[in-house]
């Protein structure tokens, strides 16, 4: 498949790639639909639930709510299997259907993040693996990032993730000085002398790039209006990743 | 192509000695500061005839990040890869007692830096430009580094040797070299060190040499090498 959109592939802080125009119009408007529907339950539950207005989790103030097969009609246009099957060619790990995928909206003022590579073990619980279906993660059954079984008959599995795309929308007039970007870096810590550049979240563009063990990136305050985007990563087998990059990877253990 | 290799030093008494028997069988940039190649040898004819050459020289201060950015830039335009590094520059003075370096301590901080920092902000600079995204290539290249350290780094020597600050940034060599290893097995590269004493006996120098060609070669990580 070709992949939709205008790509440039680019070297610094370390290899990335960016898209524009990913979608067409009907397309980018049913994504729209589907992302503000999702959004405004998932706000309901979590107010519902006790949650602070705007500081919905510990270190992380985004909205976020999983795409899964109940759902994944709304976002087929961007998240099709051949498109994500043509991302695993990019960066040479082809893809075997495990996908982790979640809407983030940032409401106004969200604090920033750390700096983070997302190259880290992975858990999905018993995965099947079917030709052209997606195995999503299934969170309700196993702690994706540890592994710890949430229900007695769980079976975690560790995976590693692989490659990370954000594809940006819902953020009308945005503009520089907004916020809201991703920040790519070059190092694990920021001086006056780290490489960075700024991803702005401009609608119907994404971000895509390999997760490795210099893949740096945070988030950064959105001051002036919340900032949106779909999120997901591609996955493979921990041997994979140990021998593309052996003891690279963040592992951590089944509880 | 043959395989590209990096050695600061070269002008030395053991950086020449590495290009006379490295020269035929990699693509040799020679790294030299303050001394200049000697006249008359193989180096030499090297830079007179630089259409014909087999040593790319360059003069570089590699106390300077200006300067460790520009042979990383012009070794890159020359060759379009880096494969090895050998990092010979060093300060092998002994400068002084500790005991009275609060009068006489001014070379401290340059010897360190010179011979413990230098090294690393060079890799840094060669793995950020050229090794970090291409593990595969690493591998398939067998990219590895070579620190020439010291065996002052390793023992301490009778007293009127005076050589501590130097045994002292020899030994930060080893240990940060042993980090650095840790940190760039995930990119397949490979980062040894090797540790000799002096190098007058020709027997031994021969032994030192072949090891740091060796290590070139073969599949050595993580090693600190001082029995030759």
């Amino acid at each position: 498949m070709e992949l939709p959109g205008k790509w440039q592939e680019y070297k610094s802080p370390f290899r990335h790639y960016t898209a524009k125009d990913v979608l067409g119009e009907n397309e980018y408007l049913k994504t729209l639909n589907a992302f503000n529907e999702c959004i405004i339950k998932k706000k309901e539950t979590l107010l519902r639930d006790g949650h602070k207005q705007n500081q919905y989790y510990e270190k992380y103030d985004a909205i976020i709510s999983a795409v899964t097969n109940q759902n994944i009609d709304g976002f087929s246009s961007l998240i099709s299997y051949s498109f994500v099957e043509a991302l695993g060619q990019l960066i040479k790990f082809p893809f075997n259907g495990l996908l982790d995928a979640a809407i983030h909206s940032h409401p106004l003022n969200s604090r920033s993040g750390w700096i983070h590579t997302d190259y880290c073990s992975a858990w999905f619980n018993d995965p099947s693996f079917n030709q052209h279906c997606f195995c999503f993660a299934d969170r309700s059954k196993c702690d994706y990032f540890s592994g710890k079984k949430l229900k007695d008959d769980a079976m975690p599995v560790e995976y590693a993730r692989v490659g990370t795309l954000i594809y940006f929308l819902g953020n009308d007039k945005w503009q520089t000085g907004y916020g809201g970007e991703t920040v790519l870096f070059n190092s694990s810590v920021k001086t006056s002398n780290t490489r960075t550049k700024f991803i702005a979240p401009e609608n119907n563009t994404l971000l895509f790039f390999e997760c490795s063990p210099h893949s740096y990136h945070s988030f950064i305050t959105n001051v002036v209006q919340p900032r949106n985007s779909i999120i997901f990563w591609l996955h493979c087998t921990v041997e994979d990743a140990q021998q593309k990059w052996p003891q690279g990877l963040n592992r951590t253990k089944s509880i | 192509m043959k395989a590209v290799c990096l050695l600061t030093g070269g002008a030395g008494f053991l950086g020449g000695e590495l290009c006379k028997l490295l020269s035929a069988d990699y693509h040799l940039i020679s790294v030299y500061h303050q001394k200049i190649p000697v006249s008359g040898s193989k180096l030499f004819t090297s830079v007179a005839n630089p259409d014909d050459e087999e040593i790319l020289f360059i003069q570089a201060d590699l106390t300077k990040k200006e300067d460790v950015r520009r042979v990383v830039e012009v070794a890159l335009a020359r060759f379009g890869k880096i494969d090895h590094i050998i990092h010979c520059a060093a300060d092998i003075k002994f400068h002084g007692k500790i005991r009275e370096i609060f009068f006489n301590g001014d070379y401290f901080q340059s010897q360190f830096t010179i011979n413990t920092l230098s090294p690393m902000l060079l890799t840094s600079l060669v793995y950020e430009e050229c090794w970090k995204d291409v593990p595969d290539v690493n591998k398939e290249k067998n990219r590895s580094v070579v620190n020439i350290s010291s065996m002052s780094g390793l023992v301490s020597t009778p007293a009127p040797q005076s050589q501590a600050v130097y045994a002292a940034s020899k030994a930060a060599y080893n240990i940060l070299s042993a980090h650095l290893s840790a940190e760039l097995v995930p990119y397949h590269v490979r980062v040894n060190c090797v540790c000799p004493a002096s190098l007058k006996d020709p027997v031994y120098l021969k032994k030192v040499l072949n090891t740091i060609r060796s290590l070139l070669t073969n599949n050595e990580s993580d090693k600190i090498i001082s029995s030759f």
